[in-house]
C-alpha cells in the first residue's frame, strides 16, 4: 500500500467479518469515501470510527442503511447543537459576571 | 450496579418467551445504546444494566438460574453443594436492597459475557474485534494555563497520562485522546478519551472565544487632554495612547492582545478595553479654582 493513510477495503472486511458489500452500501449512502488506487478499494483511516459505529448500528442494533443515515445526520446535528450551548454558556457567564 | 431485577430491566414478564426477551433487548439497546447518547453517562449506566440483563435472561441455563437464586445466580452450583433452600434464597435476593454488582466491580471476563451477548445477536461477526469503551474524565485548569500549550499529566482508570492541552483551549470544550480509553476484546482496538475541560475565570478579563474584555480607569485629565496609558493584557502591560476628549465608555480594540486561537499558532483575538473615567474626588481650593475659571471660560464661550 503506497499511502499508510488507505486501508484495503478486503482486509478490513476480513479483519472485522463482516460482507463487502456493506462497505459497499454505506458508500452508497453517501455515508463513506471509498478510494479507488490500482483497481483496488481503501478506506481512509480518519474514516475509522465512523464506520465502525455504523457497524455496531447495523449489526449490534439491526439498523438498516436508512436508518443510519438519519442516525449519522442527526448525530451531526447534536454535536453542533453542544458547541452553540458551550459557546452560549460561555456567552451568559460573561455578562452574568458582568451584572453582578 | 443495584440489585435490580433482570425482568423489570427489560421491561418484561418472568413468563416472557425468548422471542419477547430478545425483542425487549433490542428495543432498549436502540434506545440507550452509548453511540446514540454520547457524552450521557446515565444512558451508559443504564446500557450496562440491559446488558447484564440480556445476558442472563437470554440464555436459558442462566435464566434458570436467575430464577432460583436471583443476584447470586452465578453462585448456583456452590449454593446447591451447601445445601442452600434455593427458594428461600431467591426471596433474599431479590428483596435485597444492598447493591449487587457496581460498573466498576466488572471483571474482563463479565465485559466479555456482554460482548459475546452481543454479538450473538449479529449472528455473523461471531469473533469480531470490539473496540473498548470510552472513558470521558473532566479536567479544571485556570485561565492563565489555558493562555499556553502546555503538557499535564493525569491519572485515569489508575493510568498515569501525559497530554499535551493546546493554548486556547474553551471552557467545556472537549478533547479526544484516541486509545486512551477502556481496552478492546477480541484483539480490538482501544477506546478513546474524552476530556471536557473546566476553566474557571477569575481574572480581571471576561473572554468570548479568543476575545477577552476589560474595564481600565481612566482619569479625568488625560481623558480630556489625551496622553498614554498603560494597559495590562494577559501577556503583560502595553502602552496604548488616549485621544483628546475621549467620553465615559469607550471601547477601543487592540488588535492581537486577546487569548490564543485554538490550535492556531501564532494567532490571537483582541482584547476590547472600556474606559472608565474616573472624576477626581476631594478637591482643593486651588483645584476648584481653576476648574471654576474653567466652567466660566467655557460658560462665555
Amino acid at each position: 500500500m503506497a499511502n499508510s493513510n488507505l486501508i484495503l477495503i478486503k482486509q478490513f472486511c476480513v479483519l472485522h467479518d463482516i460482507e463487502q458489500n456493506f462497505i459497499t452500501e454505506l458508500n452508497n449512502y453517501g455515508l463513506i469515501e471509498i478510494v479507488s488506487e490500482e483497481n483496488e478499494e481503501f478506506l481512509l483511516h480518519e474514516q475509522l470510527p465512523h464506520i465502525e459505529k455504523m457497524m455496531r448500528l447495523h449489526y449490534d442494533l439491526q439498523v438498516n442503511f436508512e436508518g443510519i443515515d438519519v442516525i449519522a445526520n442527526l448525530l451531526e446535528k447534536i454535536d453542533c447543537l453542544q458547541h452553540d450551548l458551550i459557546r452560549s454558556h460561555n456567552k451568559l457567564r460573561l455578562y452574568e459576571n458582568e451584572n453582578s | 450496579m443495584a440489585d435490580l431485577n433482570y425482568y423489570t430491566i427489560l421491561g418484561i414478564t418472568q413468563s416472557a418467551t425468548e422471542a419477547e426477551i430478545k425483542k425487549a433487548y433490542r428495543k432498549l439497546a436502540r434506545k440507550y445504546h452509548p453511540d446514540l447518547n454520547p457524552n450521557d453517562q446515565e444512558a451508559q449506566r443504564k446500557f450496562q444494566e440491559i446488558n447484564e440483563a440480556n445476558e442472563v435472561l437470554s440464555n436459558p441455563d442462566n435464566r434458570k438460574k436467575y430464577d432460583q437464586y436471583g443476584k447470586d445466580w452465578k453462585h448456583a452450583e456452590e449454593f446447591e453443594k451447601a445445601g442452600y433452600n434455593p427458594n428461600q434464597q431467591r426471596s433474599e435476593s431479590r428483596q435485597s436492597s444492598q447493591s449487587s454488582k457496581s460498573y466498576s466491580d466488572f471483571s474482563e471476563a463479565d465485559f466479555s459475557d456482554l460482548f459475546s451477548s452481543m454479538y450473538g445477536s449479529a449472528g455473523k461477526r461471531t469473533q469480531a474485534k470490539f473496540r473498548g469503551q470510552d472513558y470521558n474524565a473532566e479536567l479544571q485548569l485556570d485561565l492563565k494555563s489555558a493562555y499556553t500549550t502546555h503538557k499535564q499529566s493525569l491519572t485515569v482508570n489508575d493510568k498515569n497520562i501525559r497530554i499535551t492541552i493546546p493554548a486556547g483551549v474553551e471552557n467545556g470544550q472537549v478533547i479526544k485522546i484516541p486509545n486512551h480509553g477502556g481496552p478492546g476484546a477480541n484483539g480490538g482496538p482501544n477506546g478513546d478519551l474524552y476530556i471536557t475541560f473546566s476553566i474557571p475565570n477569575d481574572s480581571q478579563f471576561k473572554r468570548e472565544g479568543a476575545n477577552l474584555y476589560a474595564n481600565v480607569d481612566l482619569d479625568l485629565y488625560t481623558a480630556l487632554l489625551g496622553g498614554e496609558i498603560q494597559v495590562p493584557t494577559f501577556d503583560g502591560a502595553v502602552k496604548v495612547k488616549v485621544a483628546e476628549s475621549t467620553q465615559n465608555n469607550t471601547k477601543v480594540k487592540l488588535k492581537g492582545k486577546g487569548f490564543p486561537k485554538y490550535k492556531q499558532e501564532n494567532e490571537f483575538g483582541d482584547l476590547y478595553i472600556t474606559y472608565q473615567i474616573k472624576l477626581p474626588k476631594n478637591l482643593s481650593a486651588e483645584e476648584k479654582k481653576a476648574i471654576q475659571k474653567l466652567s466660566k471660560l467655557k460658560k462665555n464661550g
